[in-house]
């Protein structure tokens, strides 16, 4: 190669002659060619090059930035357009993902923290199994304010707060700068001039929020806040924000000067009662058994053995109907206090049914009414069974409510649904679903015979007992007497349609105890004491016959033979004189 | 006790989250979770001038596409100016957002030059562009190691103490 270094004047001519001055011919040709040879190798030298040191990216970028930007700047609309799809879902979403995670927070502190002191509320409710802003409203106020906060407009400091009973809110502070800042991305999101935010809801609770410039007052309300506590927390931020402005304005932090707000805070602490609450025992009772079984712990290891039947005896879940309130050992036995329905079986029936020697317990039982549906339903199910209603009635008891069902007269189901009302615990007595029917209106002559008949079954298996040598009725019969003369009314009242006449004979018993005369007149007082019953209770009393019959000599009767039984005479009535008497009464 | 607004402000991706975090919390994550809105985080400080109540506003970073909200300044007490070393571009961002603050706050203003902890990539006379700003003091911090974090928080209880006093 060394020959080529030597330059030699004919060489360079050749050199010029063959390529040119400045190699010319060469880059003529390669010129002249340059795009397709090009074109055959750019996309792998391009992939060869960045796989060598990246350079080309670096080189590329710039350029495709400056490219894009003014492909941007030269086709605004048609970029707009495209975009505009996605930045407005996308929007959307960061503004949700803010308002979401503030008001998750703002929620947590309001809801879960508020009552820390009602935590009796908070165990009741969830024994109910009902939130417990449903559970305030049920129980005890259709409103309350919880929370009043007055917070520094600029700044979102909390100035002062004060709570009502039972309720604290955990961080007051935080919650004040969160409702603020809410307030601020709010104003700036919507480009509004002034605070736009007055209420802001959360499961249990309404924040009213009123702004004024330098103060802002919140009330924490749960329940159904009333329209007009909007307009008197403005009222009342109104006369703070007069009395404090030099306070307000020079604020530095320091909130000292604002310890003179508190009774203005004070009096927004409003509430309204719900009307005619009492508070029902039944809650009362189950806390009062958790405490019981709380303290039962707590002196449990004095004894083991004894801690072992008393275990057995509080490990037992009651039946309804029974609360026990305490259970403790006092000297060799059981202490044991309850509440117990008189509906409930006996304390004796259940612990003996469990294996607990009920000899062995001091008792002291306090009666009281159960709301419990099992306790409710056996009064409503005897409650239709004692008025021995002639078409069966069928219901149905959920939460409080009943729906009767079925073929009933008019007269009965009056009766019938104001007795059930006034059971404890039926809220509600639907009588929708029945078919009433007014005993003059039955038109259907069978129907009304089946009535009667029905109406003349019942009164032959109907008696009223008496106590021994007495002739004096029990508040049992007494009830029991009123159905009766319903009954007879009713048949009063189909007999002349069916054209038939009748009568009852109500006769007077005695057992065989004592002297025989006396028991004579003693049946026959009981009889004439019914009678005059029946007749106080709206029943003719030319349909009624009394007779004493005097001892029941058997032996297997003794029992049951205080009582006066009914018998009904029953006659076919015609427009000629009766030709035959049919006795529809039971033997005696 | 007093209360106090302390906000942190400046651009995007900056530490301003990891720094509350790591302040409130004790806490640093590698991982990004962009701000929207504004986040509040209470923290107690005490310095031998006494206790302090802080309410930190943590606003979501600034950048071309989202602008300043002035309005969150509001009765700040003071405000934390966060940049990031290894991000140039959050100088020259960081004096914009100083501008439109001062205008629309006198409340006292920290500089926090975070991420100490990685090179810097910003040259002398850039920063020195940013911190002959007035601020109230100039620190430089990291959110990962909580290099001077508690002690710029400190500080600035310390320094609104004595102001009231
Ligand atoms: N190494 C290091 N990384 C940090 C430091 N501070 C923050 N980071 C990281 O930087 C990224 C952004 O941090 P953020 O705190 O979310 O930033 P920001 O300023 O709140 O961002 P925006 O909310 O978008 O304004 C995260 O990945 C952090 O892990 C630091 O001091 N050192
Ligand atoms: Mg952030």
């Amino acid at each position: 190669m060394d020959d080529k270094k030597i330059e030699a004047p004919d060489i360079t001519n050749v050199h010029s002659l063959l390529f040119g001055d400045n190699n010319e011919h060469i880059t003529d040709a390669v010129r002249s060619e340059a795009r397709s040879i090009v074109s055959d190798v750019i996309s792998e030298a391009i992939h060869d090059r960045e796989r060598k040191d990246q350079s080309l990216s670096q080189t590329i970028a710039p350029l495709m930035e400056d490219a894009i930007a003014k492909s941007i700047e030269n086709n605004k609309a048609s970029l707009i357009s495209s975009l505009y799809p996605v930045v407005g879902g996308l929007v959307r979403k960061s503004v949700s993902v803010f308002f979401n995670s503030f008001l998750e927070k703002l929620n947590y502190l309001v809801e879960y923290s508020l009552t820390i002191k009602g935590l009796k509320w908070r165990i009741e409710a969830w024994r109910e199994g009902i939130p417990f802003a449903q559970y305030m409203i049920k129980r005890s106020f259709v409103y309350r304010v919880e929370h009043v906060l007055l917070i520094h407009r600029p700044s979102g400091n909390l100035l002062m707060d004060v709570a009502s009973e039972h309720s604290e809110c955990a961080d007051p502070a935080l919650m004040s700068a969160m409702l603020t800042a809410i307030d601020d991305f709010v104003i700036d999101s919507f480009n509004a001039k002034d605070s736009i935010l007055d209420t802001i809801k959360t499961q249990d609770l309404t924040l009213i929020i009123d702004s004024a410039p330098n103060a802002v007052l919140v009330a924490a309300v749960s329940g159904l806040p009333p329209s007009d506590l909007q307009q008197s927390i403005t009222q009342r931020l109104e006369q703070i924000h007069a009395m404090f402005l030099n306070e307000l304005v020079d604020y530095q932090g320091d909130n000292t000067p604002f310890h003179n707000v508190e009774p203005h805070l004070r009096s927004c602490l409003v509430s309204e009662a719900t009307p005619s609450q009492q508070k029902k025992p039944v809650y009362g009772t189950l806390l009062a058994s958790a405490l019981a079984v709380l303290l039962i712990a707590t002196f449990g290891y004095q004894s083991y053995s004894r801690q072992q039947q008393l275990d057995a005896l509080t490990a037992l879940t009651p039946p309804a109907g029974i609360h026990i309130e305490q259970a403790v050992w006092q000297g060799d036995s059981i202490a044991l206090t309850l509440w117990r329905d008189p509906f409930s079986t006996s304390v004796e029936e259940w612990l003996t049914a469990n294996g607990i020697p009920f000899e062995e317990i001091q008792l002291t039982e306090t009666p009281y009414l159960s709301l419990s549906t099992e306790i409710v339903d056996a009064k409503i199910e005897t409650l239709i069974a004692e008025l021995m209603l002639t078409p069966k009635v069928s219901y149905q008891f959920d939460s409080g409510n009943l729906s009767l069902e079925g073929n009933l007269l008019a007269e009965e189901a009056n009766t019938l649904a104001s007795r059930l009302r006034s059971i404890p615990g039926v809220n509600q007595v639907d009588t929708n679903l029945l078919q009433l029917q007014a005993v003059n209106q039955i038109d259907d002559h069978q129907q009304r015979q089946w009535l009667f008949d029905s109406y003349l079954a019942k009164l032959a298996v109907a008696n009223v007992d008496f106590a021994v040598e007495s002739a004096e009725l029990s508040p049992t019969m007494k009830g029991k007497l009123k159905n009766i003369a319903q009954s007879i009314i009713y048949l009063d009242k189909l007999a002349p349609d069916l054209n038939i006449s009748f009568a009852v004979i109500i006769a007077g018993y005695s057992d065989s105890q004592g002297v025989s005369t006396q028991n004579q007149a003693l049946s026959a007082a009981r009889a004439n004491h019914v009678k005059s019953q029946l007749v106080e209770l709206g029943v003719r009393s030319e349909l009624l016959h009394s007779v004493g019959i005097g001892e029941v000599p058997l032996a297997q009767v003794q029992d049951g033979s205080r009582k006066v039984l009914f018998s009904t005479m029953v006659m076919a009535q015609t427009a000629t004189p009766p030709k035959a008497a049919v006795t529809k009464a039971k033997p005696l | 006790m007093n209360t106090h607004k302390l906000c942190l402000i400046g651009p995007s991706a900056v530490g301003k989250t990891s720094l509350i975090r790591q302040f409130v919390e004790g806490i640093f994550s590698e991982k990004y979770l962009t701000s929207i809105g504004v986040k509040i985080d209470k923290k107690q400080v005490n310095t031998e001038l006494g206790g302090v109540l802080f309410l930190i506003w943590d606003i979501e970073g600034t950048d071309q596409f989202c602008g300043f909200n002035p309005r969150y300044l509001n009765g700040a007490s003071a405000y934390i100016v966060v940049v990031d070393q290894t991000q140039p571009s959050s100088i020259d961002d960081a004096i914009i957002i100083y501008q439109q603050a001062i205008a629309a706050s006198n409340a006292d203003v920290y500089l926090a030059i975070n991420k100490n902890d990685l090179t810097s990539q910003v040259s002398e006379q850039q920063l020195e562009s940013l911190t002959s700003l007035k601020f109230k003091r100039v620190i430089s911090t990291s959110a990962k190691t909580g290099e001077n974090v508690a002690n710029l928080f400190t500080e600035i209880a310390t320094s609104l103490l004595a102001k009231l006093s």
